[in-house]
């Protein structure tokens, strides 16, 4: 027992814990009209129950308090041990807008369960356009409250259940309406209480409140729905519903809170009948319409098919098991997979499908499954048996035996080590952009190369007057600075120089002797001939002479030789070429 | 003396579920505790800016283990977002959606189109990385040899190795560009609500064109204000409010 209280404890205090929340919080509309409302709501969603209580309204300088209204609901299910909870808490003001223009709800502070959240400020728009009436708020009909009943407040809230006896385990809706003669502001529901007996599930817990005549025990009051649950009984006999306790603010003569609690009633569960009842059944109590469906009777071998049973209508969903397909030779056949589309767990259509898979080419003939159930309109238990079926498996293809799956599903588990290092994309890093540029700047210089080098072949002429240039002007650097320091190699250098560019320039084998060379240059101009064979002859005298040259003599020379390579750059090689080949 | 073992065998048979059933209780209870501490632990390193497929997977794990299966998918799609070829997280994915109620909703795909896929989700942002970089220098290299062949050779060799490294060059750096956006502007929800209706249009109060369960994977088209008009698996579009859908990029 004890141990018992110790795990239930921890069992609430994770739930606590994992409370995740979160708060949000718009305006219903906008832009809004002068004539409408403005409605600005807080919500809270949570998977525990939030403990929270109204935050106050907001005070926006232009706009008009006019009510407040809350609603609640939790929807809680366990299914194969996990459980699931969502509590939704709305808070709704109403405001009137005083002018036209933009206003701001400010950002607040909102503590549910001890924590404290932000709540985001949110803008809403008046403008002047004249529009029709949106249907009324709760509290903002002047004539749906009963004004100046001064003394003669008449507030009470009753639950409705739809019948006052049904089965065990069969869903029942009540419905919690509250009565008034008198005018509300605001409505907040602040505890449901339960008693033994039965399980619950929010039905529906309304957006606005709508109100309606009506004439309970002899009196013309107003009621609107605040609150509808559905019940369902896990024991026999007379249970009491649900006790909810609301806080309504009424203007009367002044503004007074008051807490209304929920009238006491109870309803009464029958135990489900004996006689009849399958060995076989689900669980499953309500009233249910049954569709099945195949998809297809025509399979490739090793191909799926998918068998499914639709249940459809008001039951206790949450509460029965989908049936096995009974096992059979040559066909693999998955467990249940259930696909709900349910209002609150109880309404709505539920698809029960299993995967089949032929294994053996040939006819197969498919046994059904039963699926039986309580139906509480008749009384009696029903049964739906599937029809049996032979489809034709034909051979599978090559492509589906060879990608066929064979590893099971599962969860893995943990990927231990150190997840918590940052995962950077390449694009990000600049190793990738380092290479990329590397391998750009590669192919662009074998490109720059190529071309260059395609010059040979395209304009073998315009090459070689490069190639020439280039000569002369690395020597002619090297002589320059031999002059300006006055060295006597600038001789050397210059012939080799110019003796090079010569070669390339007019196509003269550089490896004949300086004599043989200069006799091909004979094509040469007269003046420019004349030039050139004086220059080599003052080179070969400048080398062998044993006295110093004077600075002033290197100066004239080095004159000379820009005069005779300008005077050598201004022929044109190809005619002269041609001669030196005839001399040749 | 066999009235009181009567009543001691009775105590035990009564006893012994019970027993039985609060031991299983507790390594559930333990077990459950571990995971929420691992996963307050995880979110602190994720609340400290750590990027990391692995830390994703495992929060996704924790929180299928504490019950939050829509937590638990949009996790897993944020590691795959960053890595699709992360091998747990899609098989934990593929698990955890199978659990979910919505699962018919995903399409079916042949075997062959789902092989695509599988290829598209191997080739993550760093292995397209490498294949730019491995295209790219294998372009250079037969453009190299076009470009320096001896003069008199043929060149339908080297032209028709430009032409493959080129279009292996253009395809991986689409397919890395393209990733690339899709990682950043990746448009993937999830219904992290126990259930969540969707509208035609926003503010909605009446019949619900479709209702969804958590763990549902759904494109996010647009926004205002608090709605998202988000487009199903199966096609089906309508506005939900923001808070029942947890996004991939927040």
């Amino acid at each position: 027992m004890r141990k018992g209280s110790v795990i239930a404890f921890v069992i609430l205090l994770w739930a606590a814990i994992l409370g995740a929340v979160s708060v949000v919080a718009p305006v219903e509309k906008s832009p809004v009209n002068i004539n409408e409302n403005i409605v600005y709501i807080i919500t809270v969603i949570s998977d525990t129950n939030p403990n929270l209580s109204p935050p106050p309204a907001p005070q926006v300088d232009g706009l008009t308090f006019l009510s407040m209204a809350s609603s609640l609901s939790t929807s809680t299910s366990v299914i194969n041990m996990r459980r699931s909870v969502e509590s939704r808490t709305s808070f709704r003001y109403s405001f009137r807008a005083q002018r036209t223009g933009s206003f701001t709800f400010p950002s607040s502070e909102l503590k549910v369960s001890g924590r404290s959240y932000r709540v985001n400020s949110v803008n809403v728009q008046v403008s002047t356009a004249p529009s029709v009436p949106v249907p009324q708020n709760f509290g903002e009909d002047d004539s749906f409250w009963d004004h100046g009943s001064l003394g003669g407040s008449d507030t009470y809230v009753l639950p409705i259940p739809e019948k006052t006896s049904c089965y065990l385990g069969e869903p029942l809706i009540v419905s919690y309406y509250i009565y008034t003669n008198q005018e509300l502001t605001s409505l907040v529901l602040e505890d449901e209480k339960d008693h033994s007996g039965y399980g619950k599930i929010a039905y529906d817990a309304p957006r606005e409140l709508k109100s309606e005549s009506v004439t309970h025990n002899g009196k013309r009051m107003r009621r609107a729905l605040i609150h509808r649950l559905a019940i369902l009984p896990n024991t026999t006999g007379r249970m009491q519903l649900p006790t909810l306790t609301v806080k309504a603010r009424i203007l009367s003569f002044l503004v007074q809170e008051d807490r209304h609690v929920s009238k006491d009633l109870q309803i009464t569960a029958y135990p489900l009948p004996e006689t009849g009842k399958p060995k076989d059944f689900s669980g499953a109590i309500g009233s249910f319409t049954i569709s099945e469906s195949l998809s297809g009777s025509d399979v490739s071998q090793g191909e799926a098919l998918i068998y499914s049973l639709r249940i459809k209508g008001k039951g206790n969903f949450n509460q029965f098991t989908a049936p096995q397909y009974p096992s059979q030779d040559k066909v693999q056949i998955s467990a249940p997979f259930l696909s709900d589309n349910l209002v609150s767990g109880i309404y709505g259509e539920r698809t029960i499908s299993y995967t089949i898979i032929p294994q053996n080419r040939g006819e197969l003939k498919l046994s059904g499954v039963r699926f039986n159930w309580f139906d509480v309109e008749s009384g009696s238990y029903k049964s739906f048996q599937t029809t049996p079926r032979t489809i034709t498996v034909n051979p599978g293809s090559l492509l589906s035996e060879l990608f066929r799956s064979s590893t099971p599903l599962r969860i893995l588990p943990l990927i231990p080590g150190n997840v918590g290092r940052t995962y950077q994309d390449p694009l990000h890093q600049s190793w990738f952009w380092i290479v990329f540029a590397i391998l750009a700047t590669l192919i662009i210089g074998s490109g720059v190369w190529a071309y260059a080098k395609s010059e040979k072949y395209r304009d073998p002429e315009l090459f070689a007057q490069k190639q020439a240039e280039k000569i002369l002007s690395k020597y002619l650097e090297a002589a320059q600075s031999a002059v300006k320091e006055g060295s006597q190699d600038f001789y050397s250098l210059a012939e080799i120089g110019l003796m090079r560019f010569v070669c390339h320039r007019f196509k003269i084998p550089y490896g004949l002797s300086l004599k043989e060379k200069i006799q091909l240059l004979a094509a040469l101009p007269k003046t420019q001939y004349e030039e050139l064979d004086s220059f080599f002859q003052r080179c070969e005298q400048a080398r062998f002479m044993p006295i110093v040259i004077e600075r002033s003599d290197l100066n004239k020379d080095w004159k000379k030789l820009e005069t005779l390579v300008q005077s050598l750059l201004k022929v044109k090689p190809k005619a002269l070429v041609s001669q030196i080949g005839e001399g040749r | 003396m066999k009235v009181l073992s009567a009543w001691l065998l009775a105590l035990f048979c009564f006893c012994l579920p019970s027993m039985l059933m609060a031991e299983d209780l507790h390594g559930y209870v333990a077990n459950q505790t571990e995971y929420a501490q691992k996963l307050d632990e995880y979110h602190q390193l994720e609340k400290n800016g750590s990027l990391n497929p692995d830390l994703y997977n495992n929060i996704g794990i924790c929180y299928y283990h504490l019950n939050q299966n829509g937590h638990a998918i949009l996790s897993f799609l944020k590691a795959l977002n960053l890595d699709s070829s992360h091998h747990e997280a899609m098989q934990n994915l593929l698990y955890v959606q199978s659990q979910t109620s919505d699962a018919s909703l995903y399409p079916k795909r042949s075997i062959l189109v789902q092989k695509i896929f599988d290829f598209y989700n191997f080739l993550n942002l760093k292995r397209l990385a490498y294949l730019v970089l491995l295209t790219f220098l294998l372009l250079g290299l037969s453009l190299h040899l076009l470009w320096h062949r001896i003069n008199y050779q043929e060149k339908g060799y080297q032209l028709l190795f430009i032409l493959i490294c080129t279009s292996l060059f253009i395809f991986a750096s689409t397919l890395l560009i393209t990733k690339f956006q899709r990682r950043n502007h990746n448009r993937k929800a999830v219904v992290i609500s126990f259930s969540a209706s969707g509208f035609l249009n926003i503010n909605e109060q009446g019949s619900p064109r479709f209702r969804v369960s958590e763990g549902l994977i759904v494109e996010i088209e647009r926004e205002m204000a608090d709605w998202s008009y988000i487009r199903l698996p199966n096609g089906l579009g309508g506005w939900v409010e923001k808070a029942n859908l947890g996004k991939v990029i927040p």
